[in-house]
């Protein structure tokens, strides 16, 4: 059953229940306000006339006498007054036939005998007031009844009755449809959501559930929804770049080796200079092949949770003894390293120098010999700050948004001949980000290019660390 | 100055000598390209980047550019629809490591004759060379002479001076690639591999009986034209083209 339906369903029997209980508590109420302060009119309009007509009352056997003048005497227009002794039997006025068969209480019998009842004559209710009579003695002699005919207070209940009907059909029908209309227009988002989910697992990512945000749990489950939706987009469509540029990287040195090996089979095997040509050619794609599945997996490994295996580093001791090996990665060049204030940070030193070395390795490729490359630290406000700048060619300002993805590479840079795997930069922003730190490129084209990791000086709580949905291949 | 150039060797007699221009940045590529395309007797240009390849292209003649879509400077699109809106025909056969139908399309519109995806074979590579040139009416022509002896690539049809010898089909084969390269010394496994195909396993010793047999068909006045280089292989030499002097 759809949950509007149930919803509403829900809704309409509440609403009735209560309509229903409340309106017959009303209808019983006024009810008995009318039937008791009925009875209390009549008893109070015949206690003066019955004692003028009675006091005194020497004897019960007075009252036989006088019974017919009290009699006349209580009987009006709405009111017909009987008289009875002791023992029930009439002395005055005419007690219907019906009256006494069906009695039900109005006011439950007092102490000294008074009583109101409703009695059922045909189609007719008549409320019956009973008064005891006493001699002045005090004992009793007989009694009083006044009858009334609730023809008055009967129509009145009676529209009640009706209006308390209508009322509770009103609910009804007007809960339903109100309810109805509330509860399919508060889930259409809900069913959009639906349909969306379905377009999703089809892989169709266009369109957005709340264009018109509404502040409700609804609305916020829908701008949820689409926040993960893009998200999901965003990693797919990186995901996708990553496959489309893999396999673009994949293919080239395929494509040589298959074409080197073809040429060698089918002669140039035949020549030894051309055959040991070809032979060397096929080993450096096979080595470009092997270094690109290499970093591949290094990527790979470092989307892993909790790759980094922090420890206490002294930062200024740890970039002086790497020192060396920077140099190495970057011959020709004139590498120096700008000093901060001492500072110890959480870090894997392994794969820190692996980071360090790659950004190095990089301004190298991207400078010319005798070129400067710094190397420096400073502790700032966020953490502290570490840097590659080089005086190289540059970073054109459309490549800057992209460099960190992987396998990008500029238009300049493209040839493998320059160009490294593509994966460099990819894995620095990998491990940056396994510390739970962040990476930005700063470069105006021709000024060279400067890159800047960020560390927090405190190992961050996982969910501090940034989801690199953009760059990262998983 | 990013361009090379790599001639075939001087003593080249084939039939199909075409200025070959390469525009690719891919060494291991250019690599092969241009050592296949040189064995196959051709001479072979290289430029590594588009705007040198357009250069190239508009201030020499060739028979036929080879393209790169990807490349730096000026990319493979870009270099074509240059070329053919300052009113070259040459014909243009594109490289792409793109498989999207977009791209060959794209590729197609900006005016290159065929385009072939990366990775390709080199004999792919030849035939769609042959193709592209068929089509301009270029086509290397399909009767080879040399000497009295003649083959007919299309109607896989060998004569001797004007009568048809009866060859088994790698008789002929064998025959055709002698042909196309008189003088080149051809060693078994690289006459396996070509008759046969690369993932042919076996013994060499199979070609020296189908040679045999072809020598016996030429009939006297040329079976010695089909030379045993002895220790290397086999070579096709007329009469009028004396074998040095074994060292």
């Amino acid at each position: 059953m759809p949950l509007h339906l149930r919803l509403t369903g829900l809704y309409v029997g509440l609403a009735t229940l209560v309509a229903t209980v409340f309106g017959v508590v009303v209808y019983l109420d006024a009810q008995a306000f009318y039937l008791q302060s009925d009875a209390a009119r009549v008893r109070a309009q015949a206690r003066p006339v019955i004692a003028r007509v009675l006091t005194p009352l020497p004897s019960a056997q007075d009252l036989r006498a006088r019974a017919g003048e009290l009699q006349a005497a209580l009987t009006g227009r709405d009111t017909t007054a009987v008289v009875l002794d002791r023992e029930g039997d009439v002395l005055a006025g005419e007690r219907e036939p019906t009256v006494g068969t069906e009695r039900r209480a109005v006011v439950p019998p007092g102490p000294d005998g008074e009583a109101s009842y409703i009695a059922t004559d045909g189609a007719r209710r008549v409320l019956v007031v009973a008064l005891p009579l006493r001699s002045a003695d005090g004992s009793l002699a007989g009694s009083l009844e006044l009858l009334t005919p609730l023809d008055l207070i009967d129509e009145v209940l009676r529209r009640q009755r009706q209006l308390v009907l209508s009322g509770i059909l009103v609910t009804v029908v007007a809960g339903t449809a109100g309810g109805l209309w509330l509860t399919t227009s508060s889930l259409a988002p809900l069913r959009r959501m639906i349909a969306r989910c379905s377009r999703i697992a089809a892989g169709d990512f266009t369109g957005r559930l709340n264009r018109t945000p509404r502040n409700d749990e609804v609305g916020q489950l829908a701008a949820a929804f689409d926040e993960m939706a893009e998200r999901i987009e965003a990693t797919l469509a990186a995901h996708r770049r990553f496959i489309a540029d893999a396999s673009h990287e994949l293919r080239t040195p395929l494509t040589a080796i298959s074409g080197l090996n073809e040429v060698l089979l089918r002669g140039g095997q035949d020549d030894p200079e051309s055959a040991d040509r070809l032979a060397h050619a096929m080993f450096r794609q096979v080595e470009r092949l092997r270094r690109l599945a290499e970093r591949l997996l290094d990527l790979a490994r470092l989307d892993a949770p909790l790759a980094a295996r922090r420890k206490e580093l002294d930062l200024g001791r740890f970039l002086w003894d790497l020192l060396p090996g920077a140099r190495a990665v970057a011959p020709g060049r004139e590498l120096t390293l700008r000093a901060g204030s001492t500072v110890v940070i959480p870090a894997d030193d392994v794969l820190l120098e692996q980071a360090l070395f790659d950004l190095v390795e990089n301004a190298h490729r991207h400078s010319t010999p005798g070129a400067a490359i710094e190397l420096g630290w400073a502790v700032v406000e966020s953490g502290v700050e570490i840097w590659v700048a080089d005086e190289g060619e540059g970073i054109a300002a459309r490549d800057l948004p992209r460099i960190f993805e992987p396998l990008y590479r500029s238009e300049r840079s493209r040839s493998s001949a320059t160009g490294g795997a593509g994966l460099g930069l990819a894995i620095v922003q990998a491990i940056v980000h396994a510390h739970g730190g962040r990476i930005r490129a700063e470069s105006q084209p021709g000024e060279g290019a400067r890159f800047v990791i960020t560390l927090p000086r405190e190992v961050p709580s996982p969910t501090d660390a940034p989801a690199p949905v953009e760059a990262a291949p998983a | 100055m990013d361009a090379s150039s790599s001639r075939a060797g001087a003593d080249r007699l084939g039939p199909a000598a075409l200025r070959i221009l390469v525009v690719e940045d891919e060494p291991g590529i250019v690599e092969f390209l241009r050592a296949g395309l040189v064995y196959e007797g051709n001479d072979v240009t290289v430029a590594h980047d588009g705007r040198t390849g357009l250069r190239l292209a508009q201030g020499e003649r060739f028979d036929l550019a080879i393209l790169d879509l990807m490349l730096p400077e000026l990319d493979g699109q870009e270099v074509c629809r240059a070329l053919r809106d300052g009113g070259s025909d040459l014909p243009i056969l594109m490289l792409t490591a793109l498989r999207e139908t977009d791209d060959k399309i794209a590729g197609l519109d900006a005016g290159a004759d065929d385009y072939l995806t990366k990775p390709f074979s080199f004999d792919e590579l030849l035939a769609r060379i042959r193709a592209v040139l068929r089509r301009r009416g270029r086509a290397p022509p399909a009767l080879i002479h040399v000497g009295g002896l003649t083959v007919d690539l299309d109607a896989r049809e060998a004569r001797c001076d004007g009568a048809v010898i009866d060859l088994t089909p790698i008789e002929f084969s064998l025959l055709a690639l002698f042909m196309r390269h008189p003088r080149r010394v051809f060693s078994r496994p690289t006459l396996v591999n070509r008759i046969w195909g690369f993932d042919h396993v076996g013994e060499t010793n199979a070609v020296d009986v189908h040679i045999s047999n072809m020598r016996r068909k030429l009939g006297s006045a040329h079976r010695h034209w089909i030379r045993t280089v002895y220790g290397v292989g086999y070579c096709l030499r007329t009469d009028d083209d004396p074998v040095p002097a074994a060292g």
